[in-house]
């Protein structure tokens, strides 16, 4: 085997994963929290995506344009669940699948219509990459990867040391008994929304950074990668979610590289079946 | 119709009313023809209006109701105006499927504009069970090089032919702009009816014209990146990378090349070749790439111009990619409806489809024609037309297929710029 082919396709599956694992962890947090899969979340990451270029080429720095989309779709994220989750929340799961598929296309419509139809390119300059050893290293996944990194351990942080990130895990194993013990369940409700919706934005500005042009249906098409890491990981568990998005990164290069590029996906979700005879819950345990 | 059916709903109450709806689509449906007998004759356009290929719908249309237009201010075909059905294909086999059988079954069109390459296998089999002549201004597809005889019909040039042109321009230098010939290509392709329909025309002219493809990559498409994909290419150490794919991949794919030091020359094919793709995949990536386009004959480059500047008083805006080809295809139609009506007395889609070929293939004492009213004119005073399109001389084989030269475009400053043109005989 090529070492060089392979530590190439390392550092390709590393950056590709690292955007699918941050997609998933949004995705993976509501869930745990509502105990409903949103199927409007890749609309998120289609709205951040959006919201940079928009920003972006109104003449904000890109970086900034990226922050500033975040917290505004994290915003969005909340009103929508207000507007379309919150009434329909008692009244069982199906419901919520149903509205949040029909809310899946009214954002991807809406997009359509104030962006149009056709790709446009994400403003992100065009560079050469580092040679390290022999291994062309995208200066853009560098920092696509340390983003992702970073992401990663503030949501790590949030969870096992705030307030916040504890009265989630609480409401998330037991609603009730997090409820009886005076813990605020429509804040977290609201504070989860916001989160996902958030990280979700992210994970579309890094989707867009790795796939350079966008189009109204990029979220809705990657959902299915994400809820395979989602799944890989273990439904509910956001580090399950972080481990299944770089296994599943990993993979589609791998099945690329040394499978068949016609098959990329086949060889990730193969992985992803075999994991889930070998352990139902996911790697991570997470609820079923 | 609608009064009448109200007034029977009325009568003989519900059940009456819905024996009579029953009724009347068991006529509709086991006579076809009586359509040419209503107040309009009804076109099908099967192609995709929603979906990421919308633009072709888009194209399309503006382009076959400025022929109708024309058509039906001279008085439509004795007397019945051309109306227009859409069937939203949506870019995908099954709702093309879906499309072709309600406007077949349901609609009852006496003809068919469309299908693309991306929908026809699930359209086939409903056009050729019902004998439904069908025009396509896009379907390049290889699948209906030999699919059908006597019914379908196309003012595309195969992606046959495509292929053809884009091996004989990169292996031979003087189709080139000062580029040496590829010695050493490598094919990538989308893994998608309408773009796997050139490898193997691609692959095999680059055989022919002694530079074998080193390796042909099928690549999944929609994928966020390519970079294994690439990195897979560029194992091979080519000089020319050809690659076949939506405008969305191939700038991913040029991205990641450019990203892994490619910079070797690339060759892409028509929907590329146009000033969206600059746009979306920046001009800096793809300076000096080589692209395929079909372009008019110098017979009818003029009146190409003319058309251009008609469709701009029409619509307000430029004619764009397939606006030529749908300017033949409806003229086709319609003047094959025409001389259906003054020879045979009727519009049928059993003698719709024998006329297409009689009012465009050249013959004995045919007078060559270029638009609907001149044409007709033709027809009205006894005569016989030859229809000469805007993409060439419109004469179609025994299965439907025409030929049309290519243009070898570059991009040169910024900007698509015409370096050569392949005759469409340097092709056989």
């Amino acid at each position: 085997m090529d070492l060089n082919a392979f530590l190439q396709t390392l550092v390709y599956g590393l950056a590709l994963g690292g955007t699918i694992a941050v997609s998933a962890v949004g995705l993976t947090l509501s869930y745990g929290v509502t105990r409903f899969i949103n199927f409007a979340y890749g609309e998120f990451l289609t709205l951040g995506a959006y919201a940079t270029l928009a920003l972006a080429g109104a003449g904000l720095a890109l970086p900034l344009a990226g922050a500033v989309s975040v917290v505004a779709v994290g915003l969005a994220g909340v009103a929508i669940a207000r507007l379309a989750f919150d009434p329909l929340m008692h009244r069982g799961l199906l419901p919520l699948l149903v509205t949040s598929v029909g809310l899946a296309f009214v954002l991807h419509n809406m997009v359509r219509m104030v962006a149009g139809a056709n790709p446009l390119r994400f403003p992100l300059p065009l560079m050469r990459p580092w040679e390290v050893a022999g291994v062309f290293v995208p200066r853009e996944q560098v920092a696509t990867i340390a983003v992702a990194l970073v992401a990663m351990a503030l949501v790590h942080l949030l969870l096992s040391r705030s307030l916040l990130g504890k009265s989630m895990r609480a409401v998330a194993d037991d609603a009730a008994l997090a409820r009886s013990a005076g813990v605020a369940a429509p804040r977290v409700l609201a504070a989860t929304w916001f989160l996902s919706a958030a990280i979700g934005a992210l994970g579309g500005i890094l989707l867009a950074v790795t796939q350079v042009t966008l189009d109204p249906a990029m979220g809705w098409r990657f959902l299915l990668v994400v809820f395979a890491a989602v799944l890989l990981g273990g439904i509910g568990s956001p580090y399950g979610a972080m481990l299944g998005g770089l296994i599943v990164g990993l993979g589609v290069e791998l099945g690329a590289t040394y499978v068949s590029a016609d098959y990329a996906y086949a060889f990730a979700f193969v992985l992803l079946i075999l994991v889930l005879l070998a352990r139902p819950r996911g790697l991570m345990g997470g609820r079923t | 119709m609608k009064r009448s059916l109200t007034r029977a709903l009325r009568r003989t109450g519900v059940l009456g009313g819905l024996a009579a709806v029953a009724a009347a689509g068991m006529l509709a449906a086991t006579a076809p023809d009586a359509r040419a007998h209503d107040a309009e004759l009804e076109v099908g356009l099967l192609l995709p209006f929603t979906g990421q290929y919308a633009w072709v719908g888009s194209n399309v249309q503006p382009v076959a109701q400025m022929v109708a237009d024309e058509v039906n201010q001279a008085g439509g075909i004795a007397g019945h105006e051309i109306a227009f059905v859409q069937g939203d294909t949506e870019g995908v086999v099954d709702a093309g499927t879906t499309a072709a059988q309600k406007l077949v079954n349901v609609n009852n069109v006496l003809a068919i504009v469309g299908p693309t390459s991306l929908s026809f296998s699930g359209a086939r089999q409903v056009i050729l069970q019902n004998d439904v002549p069908m025009v396509s201004p896009t379907a390049g597809t290889t699948a209906l090089d030999r699919a059908c005889r006597d019914v379908c019909f196309r003012t595309v040039p195969s992606d046959s032919l495509g292929g053809r042109a884009i091996a004989r321009a990169a292996t031979d230098p003087q189709y080139l702009a000062g580029d040496q010939a590829t010695r050493k290509p490598v094919l990538m392709v989308g893994n998608a009816p309408a773009m796997v329909s050139f490898k193997q025309p691609i692959a095999r002219a680059f055989d022919t014209y002694g530079a074998p493809v080193a390796e042909t990559i099928t690549y999944t498409p929609g994928k966020p990146s390519y970079r294994s994909e690439v990195r897979g290419a560029l194992a091979n150490d080519p000089d020319s990378i050809v690659l076949v794919g939506t405008p969305e991949d191939t700038a991913r794919i040029m991205t990641n090349a450019f990203q892994a030091g490619y910079q070797g020359r690339w060759f892409v094919t028509q929907d590329q070749t146009n000033s969206d793709f600059i746009e979306l995949a920046g001009a800096r990536l793809v300076e000096g790439i080589y692209g395929l386009e079909e372009v008019s004959s110098d017979a009818s480059a003029e009146r190409n111009r003319a058309f251009e500047q008609r469709f701009r008083d029409y619509a307000g805006a430029d004619p764009q990619i397939f606006a030529t080809n749908t300017f033949d295809a409806m003229n086709v139609v319609a003047l094959a409806m025409l001389r259906a009506h003054l020879r045979d007395g009727e519009v049928t889609r059993a003698n719709l489809a024998a006329n297409i070929e009689r009012i465009a293939n050249p013959g004995a004492g045919k007078i060559t024609v270029h638009d609907y009213t001149a044409g007709a004119k033709v027809l009205r005073d006894g005569g016989e037309v030859n229809y000469d399109g805007l993409v060439g001389p419109t004469d179609f084989d025994a299965w439907g297929n025409i030929t049309a030269p290519f243009g070898i475009r570059q991009v040169q400053n910024g900007r698509w710029t015409t370096v050569s043109t392949i005759a469409a005989d340097a092709l056989n």
